[in-house]
């Protein structure tokens, strides 16, 4: 990523990428290097490249093609839902490798010829999940602007997604804490979904099939979140060799895979980060003194042993690490700061999935691995350190399958345990946290504490859904029960007080979570939905050490709702409608008694309420073109003790829009534009200061509780790309210019060091990033 | 948790504003240091503190300081180094609010008081053993050189305006929460903190007098550099209870200069001597309109609260 500073930059990129295409017009001039060929022969001129093939546009008078009702179910035969992988036909891939039209998958396929000019494509409707979701595609994620060719970040641009503070890559949906939502890679949950600085999401694309995205009141199939979740379904690597190679200004990459044997798939990735050595090149040594550049690399493995028709084992093997310094000086050593942070993870899964003789689909999955992650500061001479490493491991297994007709049962059983070790030393009250009055850039109060401790947490997870259907198939009703026992076993319940010994303690959190999932399809092209259910959440290891956090707190509690429909529009539209309503109870904050017990510096009195409605239109990829635009107001609002009032959340964001479009020109050409308008997030005013003698620094003295917000930012990116069909592979060069309108957004209130002047810290003006793909 | 300052500007290369105020310019009549004798105390001794106060008015006659105390313990939701209930209100009516007492018989820039006995059961680490929950009560962390503060809370009002701020007088306690070993260490090799001494001073290469005295003409709006000068005894050796290590631990205090002026700016607000090295200089930069005598503060601090200061005056030519 490069800040265009100047025009002249801005125009040598421009330079670079006319340049790069003109050469690739020129007739005689020198082809682009091949990516490895392929003994498959090469597409006729005059198709499209198969990645490019759009889904069949839908037929007049007859419902979208994803959206079609499920037909009903034949005596004998599985659900359509619950039908199993295909046997995979010598020559073509694997059929639920077809529906999304992944990459990976889309790769798997033999290039068109002729006669796959009239290529069905098969939907298999799936087991709806939510009431409300919005699944994307690799295949449409990757090419839109602002994801810079990474299709996760597609999160960013999907409806009730607010845009957390410094593009730290957290998850804000609609108006939650970061911490209140999960991400889930086939069932697997991981710590991120962004490197450091939300440059990156930590998944290469090529693995990745579908992008989910939940912002509340989720199936009875998952829980520990209080709020929404994203999950990532892999895809099954294709057959023959395939590869995708990228280079760009952030990054390369190089993922294959290869199919040595009929029934085994093998597949590896990497991606290694160089920002860091490029940063010095383009930006000024004052400036990078603020400044965290991470060092960034992820891997992926995969292999899959396809055992029969109907079943299937695979291994998945994914990591990331992340490193990151900045010192910055200053004559004063008081304002002197330096800063680090490593965040780690790795997960191994194996899984099966297959089918039983009487029609179900059964998986099991368990997954092991290791999450790592240091933030450490130190601001003149006040030092902050938190490190964890943890152990996890978990499993995950499901049925589905007919009980009665018009009557299915889901049901499973997940288990999801981490061995955490923490070690913090610091100000209690550094890094603040949700509910703190802050001043960016404020120092620590100056006292220091320490603590180790270790929290293990094993949760056993049953749950069952049994889908039914009533008027005809029209009214789709899924109630389903969670249940969650939660051992919480804390090393330290006091802080060491003297010689006298300490002790742990051991809870066992269980909740009954009801959950109900409705939907009503009113006319071929009207649905009704309505949702909701009870979550939680288990206590975060980070809170739970006595000297810091209170080693008894138990787990927020929230309540969801949601209500909507959805309706087909002409021209490939759907609009969609929900209102959503959620409140979090026992939620985490500061304990502001006037004497604190011992062990107990946060309290769970608190709560939290968000309420708001979100609308969107979408366009499914016809004619060249897709794009939606969303709009969600959201009022997030927080309650930290019995006694306070009601305010704003650190993460309400009332407004947010954010349209979307891509479009097919043709000849390998593709452009995109992406405008989002969103509120600013609240902060709380400096209204006065103090002086401390001893410090020699003047203090803030603040005004009403996220009273004021920062400036409403208004975004507009645009990406052109063009694609060149070398044989079997193709190459794709791009461009992506975030901010085009030269409006860096306001991302802190910024305060000199008496407390007498304010000004806006400013976020990014253009930045343009510019890269090549190969895929094979 | 929020981001911190240099995770905040991950990436926004050349994102901060130019906010350059400098705080070692007087705008306000303000008090820039208190000097505490003695620097540390037990509870129930008497303590005498002085206000160092800098206005940029030539006449302060009409300067008045409230002084106050303030037993209120830091509650870790407190945003600054005090506790927020020592500022609720900027009136420093005695008896206003239950945990701040006025200082009685406080005359203008000089107040003199007993360290209540209680303080290191308010304070410090020998609280109650029982909370109002009748748990065992969580004392207040020491700062990283180990100690307890009692806020001294100072509201002065001139012509210019007011100016609160407070002090944090350094209140000896024992270690509550140390295992017995460590207590017993602590209490036999702590050494009381002494106020560090400015013994020499130089402006321009020429040595003054560090008793208030000085004066020297200068022509308005030169640059004039300036160095002082403290005794390498001033930089103490003392022990702390180590919480991380939970054992004693030995540190040497670090010793920083804060430069204030009424007629100018400083090329740098603080100062740090180099290693072990005992003088630190800055550079004064006149305003080029100034007619009036100026008066320059030069406030030695080390980490334990520790204050030794100078002042000169600087006739602009």
């Amino acid at each position: 990523m490069i800040i265009v500073r100047n025009k002249a930059l801005w125009l040598a990129c421009l330079a670079v990428l006319q340049g790069s295409l003109a050469q690739a017009q020129e007739p005689g001039s020198p082809a682009p290097a091949s990516p490895p060929v392929s003994d498959v022969p090469p597409p006729p001129a005059n198709l499209p490249p198969a990645d490019d093939i759009p889904p069949l546009p839908d037929m007049p008078g007859m419902p979208a093609a994803d959206d079609i009702p499920p037909l009903p179910d034949m005596p004998g035969l599985p659900p359509a839902d619950d039908i199993p992988p295909l046997p995979d036909m010598p020559g073509l891939p694997p059929a639920n490798d077809m529906p999304t039209g992944d990459a990976p998958a889309k790769a798997g396929r033999k290039p068109l010829s002729d006669d796959d000019a009239g290529e069905t494509v098969v939907r298999v409707r799936r087991r709806a999940r939510a009431v409300t979701s919005t699944r994307t595609s690799v295949a449409e994620a990757k090419r839109l602007p602002g994801t810079q060719g990474d299709a996760i970040r597609v999160i960013e641009s999907l409806p009730g997604v607010g845009r957390p503070a410094f593009a730290s890559g957290e998850l804000l949906l609609w108006g939650a804490s970061p911490d209140s939502s999960r991400i889930y890679v086939d069932g697997v949950p991981i710590p991120r979904l962004f490197h450091g600085g939300g440059l990156r999401s930590v998944l290469n694309g090529f693995f990745v099939k579908e992008i989910e995205l939940v912002p509340g009141a989720y199936g009875a199939d998952f829980g520990g979140a209080s709020a929404g979740m994203v999950r990532i379904a892999t895809a099954p690597l294709a057959e023959g060799l395939h590869g995708v190679a990228s280079v760009d200004l952030l990054d390369a990459s190089l993922a294959v895979s290869y199919q040595p044997t009929p029934k085994l798939f093998i597949g590896g990735g990497f991606r290694y980060g160089y920002l860091s050595r490029l940063a010095p090149l383009i930006a000024s040594k004052e400036a990078l003194q603020y400044t965290i550049i991470p060092d960034y690399n992820d891997y992926q493995g995969r292999a899959e042993w396809r055992l029969s028709e109907n079943s299937r084992i695979s291994a998945l093997f994914f990591g990331s690490h992340d490193r990151g310094t900045a010192k910055f000086t200053s004559d004063d050593p008081a304002r002197a700061r330096s800063s680090e942070r490593n965040a780690d993870f790795q997960r191994l899964e194996l899984s099966y999935s297959g089918q039983t003789e009487d029609g179900g689909t059964v998986r099991v999955m368990g997954y092991f691995g290791t999450d790592s992650a240091l933030r450490s500061d130190r601001v003149g001479p006040f030092p902050f350190r938190l490190q964890s490493d943890a152990l996890v491991f978990g499993m995950r297994s499901s049925w589905i399958g007919d009980l009665w007709p018009n009557v299915r049962l889901h049901a499973g059983v997940a288990v999801e345990s981490s061995f955490s070790d923490l070690d913090r030393q610091g100000s209690l009250t550094r890094p603040p946290r949700e509910g703190d009055p802050y001043a960016f850039g404020q120092a620590p109060a100056g006292d220091l504490a320490a603590d180790t401790w270790k929290v293990t947490q094993i949760a056993l997870m049953p749950y069952v859904e049994t889908p039914f259907t009533l008027l005809d198939k029209r009214l789709e009703i899924t109630p389903g029960l969670h249940f969650s026992s939660i051992l919480n076993n804390v090393s330290r319940a006091l802080p060491p007080i003297g010689d006298t010994p300490t002790h742990g303690t051991a809870r066992n959190l269980t909740f009954l979570e009801p959950r109900l999932m409705t939907v009503l399809r009113a006319t071929p092209k009207l649905s009704l939905k309505l949702g909701g259910g009870l979550y939680h959440s288990a206590p975060n290891p980070a809170d739970l050490s006595s000297a810091f956090g209170t080693p008894t707190l138990r787990s927020p509690r929230s309540l969801q709702g949601i209500a909507g429909g959805s309706h087909e529009l002409p021209f490939n539209l759907t609009f969609e409608a929900v209102a959503f309503a959620r409140r979090i109870e026992q939620y985490v904050s500061r304990n502001q008694a006037s004497a604190i017990p011992a062990g107990q510096v946060l309290t769970e009195d608190g709560k939290a309420r968000a309420y708001g409605a979100q609308f969107s239109v979408r366009r499914r990829f016809a004619n060249g073109f897709t794009g939606w635009l969303s709009y969600t107001y959201t009022r997030s609002e927080v309650r930290y003790h019995d006694s306070s009032e009601w305010v704003r959340s650190d993460f309400e964001q009332p407004h947010l829009f954010t349209g979307v479009a891509s479009y097919d020109l043709g000849k390998g050409f593709s452009v995109g534009l992406r405008l989002r308008v969103i509120s600013g997030l609240p902060r709380t005013p400096v209204d006065n200061r103090v002086y401390d003698t001893v410090n020699g620094d003047y203090q803030p003295l603040f005004g009403a509780y996220n009273s004021v917000r920062l400036p409403t930012i208004y975004a507009l990116d645009a990406r052109i790309d063009k694609t060149f069909q070398i044989g079997s592979g193709k190459l794709i060069i791009f461009l992506d210019a975030l901010n085009i309108l030269n409006r860096p957004p306001a991302e802190e209130i910024l305060y000199d060091p008496t407390y007498a002047e304010h000004d806006y810290l400013r976020g990014l003006p253009i930045v343009a990033d510019f890269g090549i793909r190969g895929e094979l | 948790m929020r981001p911190t300052p240099l995770l905040a500007c991950a990436l926004l290369l050349g994102c901060a504003p130019d906010l350059d105020v400098k705080a070692s310019r007087i705008v306000q009549t303000r008090v820039v240091a208190v000097r505490a004798t003695p620097a540390e105390a037990r509870p129930g001794e008497s303590v005498s503190w002085e206000a160092l106060v800098l206005s940029p008015l030539p006449d302060t006659s009409a300067t008045k300081i409230d002084w106050a105390m303030c037993s209120s313990p830091r509650n870790p939701s407190d945003s600054i180094t005090v506790a927020m209930a020592c500022f609720a209100a900027a009136d420093p009516t005695p008896g206003s609010m239950a945990v701040v007492t006025a200082i009685a018989g406080a005359q203008g820039a000089s107040a003199k008081a007993s360290i209540p006995s209680d303080a290191c059961r308010k304070i410090g680490p020998e609280v109650p053993q029982t909370s109002e929950t009748g748990a065992a009560q969580r004392p207040p962390d020491a700062d990283i050189t180990g100690g307890y503060q009692l806020p001294i809370r100072l509201v002065l009002t001139d012509p210019t305006g007011t100016d609160v701020s407070f002090d944090r007088q350094r209140v000896h306690c024992n270690l509550a929460s140390a295992p017995a070993a460590a207590a017993r260490e602590y209490a036999e090799r702590y050494v009381f903190n002494v106020n560090p001494s400015i013994v020499a001073l130089e402006l321009g290469g020429t040595s003054a007098a560090v008793d208030g005295s000085a004066r020297f003409g200068v022509p308005a709006g030169s640059r004039v550099p300036m160095r002082i000068q403290w005794p390498p005894e001033a930089k103490e050796t003392y022990v702390l209870f180590d919480p991380v290590a939970r054992a004693i631990a030995e540190r040497s205090e670090n010793l920083e200069t804060a430069w204030f002026t009424n007629g100018g700016e400083f090329e740098r607000d603080r100062t740090t001597p180099d290693g072990d090295s005992t003088v630190t200089s800055n550079e004064l930069i006149l305003d080029p309109g100034v007619t009036q005598p100026v008066t320059v503060w030069i406030v030695l601090r080390d980490d334990r609260g520790g204050v030794g200061s100078t002042r000169l005056t600087i006739e602009p030519l």
